[in-house]
């Protein structure tokens, strides 16, 4: 008689044989290979700070065989890259990703990963699942989903796998100061879309250094403390020392407020700020600009 | 999925690996664990168990002490063969699929160890299989000195290995195939 012990050990195994078909390992550092999953035909995911170098990255795919890849865009925002693999490879057909309300506190889950030729699985469970959030490097995930996982090589970049063998999410040991969490399928599915379209995730850029203070007993601007001249902020008239009380009418007090409002829908748009300018009330419109990456940045 | 059935095949399998799992302490106080092997019939350990020692003391689960003497050791395996005179407890069902045993194993499949983890007697860990490979099975589970020497097994109690050592939080068993090599050279 086969017990239940043994129905859920071939459960788990046969999810992560089933979704294991579709992990990758991927050469773009030195050392150990990252994992990565194949989302949609000839594109691979993977935790982008496990991507390196830009450059002659290889991918050992589940059969053994390697395959030069190329990067498609990545979101420090929510440690997401997608690559591309030559497009002779087989199509893989679409992935089985569960929704977002599957996703609950105390399921068992499995991590897979693929840091070299075979495939890995560490078993664990979700501990929390919380709100939306934003990620301290400004990305905008949907869910938080905390784990109670071992964290092994080839963990950042594996999927996060239920008993069903749906995939729940991409692995990342980064984003909650090296405590295990996965990006949930639904942010991945944004994103990937953003990379594929535009190589990165377009959140809108003002080009200002705001700091919270107060004006009065009841109320709190953001004073800017600094600008870049050839931003949008810097073209549309704003100075050192002004004030920015609210943008399209909506009050902000916080960095954090501006964040929220600048989503990748605004850039390109007008945005009225409300300014306090040597103590008088004022307002000037700037058109939102596309946050240039760390590297645009540098160039520049 | 019946979660009580569950908790019962999991103190099932438990209760089966804790008749085949022996004590082994040497006279410096070391402390490990054994398997009594059904075919060839012998009592394994792993050689850093046992360490220079030619004796060690056997102890059953029944609570008999016997002195064992170390008869074989691959220091490479990690693996000691101890014989007890008189041993007639019936030796562990062997995890073998179609002669695959440990190469069939796969990823993510339920595993159990047993051992004395700092003289706790017979204590169980349960976790998956990480990876598989020729040298070890790496599993991903929670072991602690005195898991050395004992059942690594699968969901059916089955023993598939020999638990070795913990490397970067997995454990290491030596294969049930390479135990059967070994005893049989």
């Amino acid at each position: 008689m086969v017990s239940m012990l043994q129905t859920l050990s071939d459960n788990l195994a046969t999810a992560a044989e089933r979704v294991g078909r579709r992990v990758v390992a991927i050469r773009a550092r030195r050392r150990i290979p990252s994992s990565g999953i194949l989302w949609r035909d000839g594109v691979v995911v993977t935790a982008q700070h496990t991507i390196q170098r830009e450059d002659d990255i290889v991918m050992t795919l589940p059969d053994g065989t390697d395959a030069p890849a190329t990067l498609v865009g990545r979101d420090p925002g929510t440690d997401l890259a997608a690559l591309r693999l030559a497009p002779t490879n087989a199509p893989t057909g679409a992935l089985d990703v569960a929704p977002l309300d599957a996703i609950r506190a105390g399921s068992l889950v499995l991590a897979l990963g693929r840091p070299g030729t075979e495939l890995t699985a560490a078993l664990g469970l979700v501990s929390a699942v919380g709100e939306p959030w934003r990620t301290w490097h400004g990305g905008r995930i949907d869910r938080l989903i905390r784990l109670d996982i071992g964290i092994y090589d080839g963990f950042s970049g594996g999927p996060l796998v239920d008993a069903e063998g749906r995939v729940l999410g991409v692995n990342t040991s980064t984003l909650l100061r090296g405590a295990p969490t996965a990006v949930p399928a639904a942010t991945v599915e944004r994103v990937l879309g953003q990379l594929l379209e535009h190589g990165h995730v377009p959140t809108g850029y003002l080009g200002v250094g705001m700091q919270t203070v107060a004006l009065s007993e009841q109320a709190t601007g953001l004073m800017v403390m600094s600008v870049d001249p050839a931003g949008p902020a810097g073209r549309g008239g704003v100075l050192l020392g002004d004030v920015i009380t609210a943008i399209d009418d909506k009050n902000v007090s916080d960095p954090a407020d501006v964040l929220a409002h600048l989503d990748a829908g605004q850039v390109g748009k007008p945005a009225r700020l409300r300014l306090v300018r040597a103590g008088q009330p004022t307002s000037v419109t700037v058109t939102v600009g596309d946050r240039p990456s760390t590297e645009r940045r540098r160039q520049r | 999925m019946n979660t009580a059935e569950l908790a019962s095949d999991v103190s099932r399998a438990a209760d089966a690996l804790r008749r085949v799992t022996v004590e082994i302490r040497t006279n410096r106080g070391g402390l490990g664990a054994g398997v009594v092997w059904r075919e060839p019939r012998a009592i394994v350990t792993n050689a850093h168990v046992v360490g220079t020692h030619e004796t060690c003391v056997v102890r059953f689960t029944d609570g008999r002490t016997r002195e064992g003497r170390v008869v074989r050791k691959d220091e490479q395996r990690d693996l000691a063969q101890i014989e007890v005179p008189g041993d007639d407890v019936e030796g562990a069902v062997r995890g073998g699929r179609g002669g695959g045993g440990a190469a069939r194993l796969r990823p993510g499949e339920v595993v159990l160890a047993l051992g004395h983890p700092f003289g706790m007697s017979g204590a169980l860990a349960m976790g998956v299989v990480h990876a598989w490979g020729e040298r070890w099975i790496r599993a991903d589970l929670r072991l602690a000195p005195g898991f050395s020497g004992g059942p690594l097994a699968d969901a059916a109690g089955r023993v598939v290995g020999i638990n070795a050592m913990v490397a970067h939080g997995l454990g290491l068993a030596v294969p049930a195939e390479a135990v059967e090599e070994f005893l049989r050279a």
